[in-house]
């Protein structure tokens, strides 16, 4: 008899309008995993031709200072020289590397950036800018596929379900059913499990043609793995909201209303929760102000300049190319090392508390994710694709220990009033991002609160959907 | 409804509509979407007033600050100073606290200094959680995304439901006109979002008049209003065309939560994605090297060292002189002054593209709106609080303007006042007086008005739309009373 429901059930939805729902789904989900490959395209190709520009311009300074041995006697050209080639002339990019999944979901790629020119100036004066943007598609957000799992999906569960059993009753069919000896909770399972099992078949099918689509390259590490977990974590939430479905029919309410709360449940999960959460974020550990880092950092430029003053007017105040040719333009980069050096410690408690007031946000958020599986599910999301904040914070680390080995390579020999060699450029340290790669316990506490969460909704919807009254007047 | 049938329209109008506004707080469907939407509204606004008044005031105190900073820099060569420069903070608007716009997506101060043009950094979004990117709370994501979804929960059962009870043929059969019955209905939902949001929009209004210059944005303020009451009247004449349409109640709930979650999140954010595509923003670096490219050859193919020749000759022309040591100024000074002008037309040159590539993607924005009634109404509402790219674009050039009379103040006085090769010149607190406090335009309503005009025209045909749905809801209704 069961059996016979199930079977009904997939008559009525290839009958109904669900199964057009369910194209219309497919089809948003390819349009955003189109989208998103043709965005991570443009973002690696931009990024190659950089890398390639920077390569290019190193490999013709490498030439010009391979034309003198090191220390030679004879008068340095600039590219020979340590202060002018790290401070002026040459730069290393530091990429951040795309990750498998990344055309899937956009998450926190916007707005960092996933390059940064190092050179041997101080990292507050390279890494202070954002990428440019429109900052309209900023607060809009991008139309990629973990928006439509977690924003648009739960829509298409609801329009699935909302009256899977107040229907019925309204129609009379739950009252017949009953007569031929189904309980209510089988009855609402059998109907629940077969469109549930619907949607995991559209929404894996779905995530499949977006690994397809955005050509995933399958032999980087953590490509299976990570896209297995995406599509597990996909059927977790769709589940859930399956779940969160049975528990508003367990009332005996109109379609009408269950509708109404339906929609509730999706507007408080989806939108009301992060809101919220953010301002919890920002109110309680508010980040220092960027005005007053910005005052600061005069501050400390005003006390470093005094000191640098005497270097400044030997070097006609920041212009080391309008000096005359037998002032040693070395002692002009020293000066401008040992001044940013000072403003970079000037800087260093404030931006050390910027960086525990983010710590303290995240740590916030870490734990108050689990209000909202929406939240949870694009937290997963964003990480599995190597778009979470964390990610960038962890290359923004990586930039700054780097650009101290990078300035180094250059301030040795700065200080020691040596000339570099085409040679000795080539042994220039190059950046390499060191990726954590998640392990699947990494992952345990979301999956297991979405499982958790969507055991106990069911198992609170049991005893009353036994209860549940079969026609409209018993209710 | 008894006697109906011998009212006049206005009569029957006030009927329909006090018994839809009776049946509607009757039913409780609607509590609890309005007890969310209400909640929203006050965080929203609560939160955002305080922010605004301590913002504004620490950017007051921080271009004060800077101001101070700049004229207590002691003696120095004029042109150290110009490498020194100072900082141009960007104004907030009041009505910011209620429509943040793009303004956290936007950095907050413009560094000021010799040779460049800097675009503004120091972005609040920096500093905020991953979760802002869902859509940050204000009095705007409110009427914007919650206010729809309020009157759909409110109408979607207008005239299905009554269709679907008996009742429609019954109230048809007193003899009220179908186009009365609808009206009443329309003006019984707006009623009831109304009366929901309507006193915390007032408080709104009276916190925005004691907001500082609050007053200034009153005509704003009113006119957003207005817009954004426009906007509630497209949903509920959509709604009731669904409801009126629709086979059942639930379908018309169906298809409307669905247009909601289509036009509300899903077509802006495909529609910014499409703009990046059809005018792509060049990155940072990327953008910097074609400056530098430029500054080197010259826009015109003309080199800058070729162009300070020139000048020096027709210079020495001037002053009857053979080299720059024997002018009664310093040359070098001019030579600054070409620089910065040569660099001041490559920086126009991109800035003034990058700006068109903007302006592209929100053409097609725009043209999205006829897709997405929030587009319209959120363009408005960004133009009219201040907040948007146009008036982060209006800022960035009015400090431009600042930048090139102080740096041009600077190279004038190393011309004038110091002799040639004069490294160990110094101007004082007397020259740096002269520039005085950046002032930053603020922006006007003509501004936003003169930027409204595509946005008004779709957020109209939208409301021609809706009157459509709804007139063609009637002659179905009319067919029905038939």
């Amino acid at each position: 008899m069961l059996l016979t429901v199930i079977q009904q059930e997939f008559r009525l939805v290839r009958r109904d309008a669900t199964w057009i729902a369910l194209a219309a789904l497919v089809f948003i989900a390819a349009l955003a995993a189109v989208n998103g490959a043709q965005r991570s395209k443009v973002r690696v190709a931009e990024t190659a031709g950089l890398v390639a520009a920077e390569r290019e311009m190193t490999e013709a300074v490498q030439r010009r200072a391979g034309a003198l041995p090191a220390n030679s006697a004879a008068p340095a050209p600039a590219t020979s020289l340590p202060g002018a080639l790290g401070w002026s002339i040459l730069s290393q990019m530091a990429v951040l590397p795309a990750e498998p999944l990344a055309p899937l979901a956009v998450g926190q790629s916007d707005l960092h950036p996933s390059f940064y020119v190092v050179t041997a100036h101080e990292p507050h004066t390279f890494m202070n800018g954002g990428a440019i943007a429109n900052s309209l598609a900023l607060a809009t957000g991008s139309f990629d596929l973990a928006f439509v799992m977690v924003f648009v999906m739960p829509i298409f569960v609801i329009a699935m379900v909302y009256d899977l059993l107040s229907r019925e009753r309204e129609r009379g069919t739950l009252a017949l059913a009953a007569a031929h000896g189904i309980s209510v909770l089988r009855f609402s399972l059998a109907r629940c499990c077969a469109r549930t099992c619907l949607m995991l078949l559209v929404v894996n099918v779905v995530s499949v043609v977006a690994f397809v689509v955005s050509g995933i390259d399958w032999g980087a590490p953590g490509a299976f793995s990570t896209a297995v977990l995406w599509m597990l974590m996909t059927s977790f939430y769709a589940i859930f909201w399956f779940a969160t479905a049975l528990v508003v029919n367990a009332w005996p309410r109109s379609s009408d209303s269950n509708g109404v709360v339906m929609a509730n449940v999706w507007l408080v999960l989806v939108v009301v929760m992060p809101a919220l959460l953010n301002i919890a974020a920002t109110t309680l550990y508010p980040a220092p102000s960027r005005v007053e880092l910005t005052t600061e950092l005069r501050e400390a430029a005003t006390i470093a300049e005094e000191q640098a003053a005497q270097a400044r007017e030997d070097f006609f105040f920041d212009h080391p190319d309008l000096v005359s040719i037998d002032q040693d333009p070395e002692i002009y980069f020293r000066e401008v090392q040992r001044s940013e050096a000072q403003i970079a410690a000037a800087l260093a408690p404030l931006l050390s508390e910027f960086d525990s007031a983010a710590g303290r946000r995240a740590e916030l958020v870490n734990w108050l994710q689990y209000l909202s599986p929406a939240i949870v599910a694009q937290r997963v999301f964003a990480q599995l694709a190597g778009t979470d904040e964390a990610r960038f914070d962890q290359f923004r680390r990586q930039v700054v220990g780097f650009h101290a080995q990078y300035q180094q390579f250059f301030a040795i020999p700065l200080a020691a009033g040596a000339t570099m060699s085409g040679e000795q450029l080539g042994t220039r340290p190059a950046f390499e991002f060191a990726a954590h790669r998640a392990s699947w316990s990494d992952f345990a506490l979301p999956f297991g609160s979405l499982l958790m969460t969507t055991l106990a909704l069911i198992a609170f919807a049991f005893p009353r959907l036994s209860r549940y009254p079969v026609t409209p007047e018993a209710a | 409804m008894p006697g109906v049938s011998e009212s006049p329209i206005s009569s029957m109008i006030g009927v329909v509509a006090r018994k839809e506004l009776k049946s509607l707080f009757r039913d409780g469907r609607i509590r609890l979407t309005g007890v969310i939407v209400v909640v929203m509204l006050i965080v929203a606004v609560a939160t955002a007033v305080q922010r605004y008044i301590d913002i504004s005031a620490e950017r007051s105190a921080a271009q004060a600050l800077v101001t101070e900073q700049w004229q207590a820099q002691g003696e120095k060569n004029p042109h150290a100073a110009a490498h020194y420069g100072l900082h141009a903070f960007k104004p907030v608007t009041p009505l910011t606290f209620f429509d943040t716009g793009v303004t956290n997506f936007e950095g907050v101060s413009i560094w000021l200094g010799a040779h460049r043009r800097n675009r503004a950094d120091a972005r609040p979004a920096d500093d905020m959680t991953a979760m802002a990117r869902f859509g940050e709370l204000t009095g705007a994501y409110v009427l914007q995304v919650f206010m729809p979804l309020l009157i759909i929960l409110i109408a979607f059962s207008s005239i299905a439901g009554e269709r679907e009870q008996g009742t429609l043929r019954q109230v048809l059969s007193t003899g009220i006109r179908p186009g009365a019955l609808v009206i009443g209905k329309a003006l019984g939902a707006l009623t009831a979002v109304g009366l929901i949001l309507g006193p915390l929009l007032l408080i709104a209004l009276i916190a925005l008049v004691f907001a500082p210059s609050g007053t200034t944005y009153l005509p704003q303020a009113l006119l957003m209003l207005l817009f954004y009451a426009v906007f509630a009247v497209v949903y509920v004449l959509i709604c009731l065309a669904v409801s009126a349409r629709a086979r059942s109640a639930q379908f018309a709930l169906v298809v409307l939560v669905g247009f909601w979650v289509v036009t509300t999140f899903a077509v802006p954010r495909f529609a910014v994605d499409l703009g990046a595509y059809s005018a792509a923003v060049p990155s940072a670096a990327q953008l910097q090297s074609w400056i530098d490219e430029d500054i080197q050859s010259g826009l015109d193919g003309i080199s800058p060292a070729a162009v300070i020749e020139e000048r020096r000759q027709k210079t020495l022309a001037l002053y009857n002189a053979q080299s720059v040591d024997e002018l009664p100024i310093n040359f070098q000074g001019i030579v600054f002054s070409l620089q910065e002008e040569l660099g001041g037309q490559v920086y126009d040159k991109h800035f003034s593209e990058l700006g068109d590539t903007f302006q592209s993607q929100i053409d097609l924005f725009e043209v999205a709106g006829l897709l997405s009634p929030r587009i319209p109404v959120q363009l408005i509402s960004m133009e009219l609080a201040g907040t948007s790219i146009s008036d982060h674009l209006a800022f960035s050039d009015h400090a431009e303007v600042f930048r090139r009379e102080m740096i041009e103040l600077m190279n004038q006085d190393i011309t004038l006042n110091s002799q040639p090769g004069e490294t160990a010149y110094r101007a004082g607190p007397a020259l740096w007086e002269k520039i005085g406090e950046y002032q930053p335009a603020t922006p006007t309503l003509a501004d936003a008005l003169g930027r409204l005009g595509p946005a008004l025209m779709t957020l109209t045909l939208w409301l021609i739309a809706g009157i459509g749905a709804a007139w063609v809801a009637v002659r179905r209704l009319s067919a029905l009373a038939a």
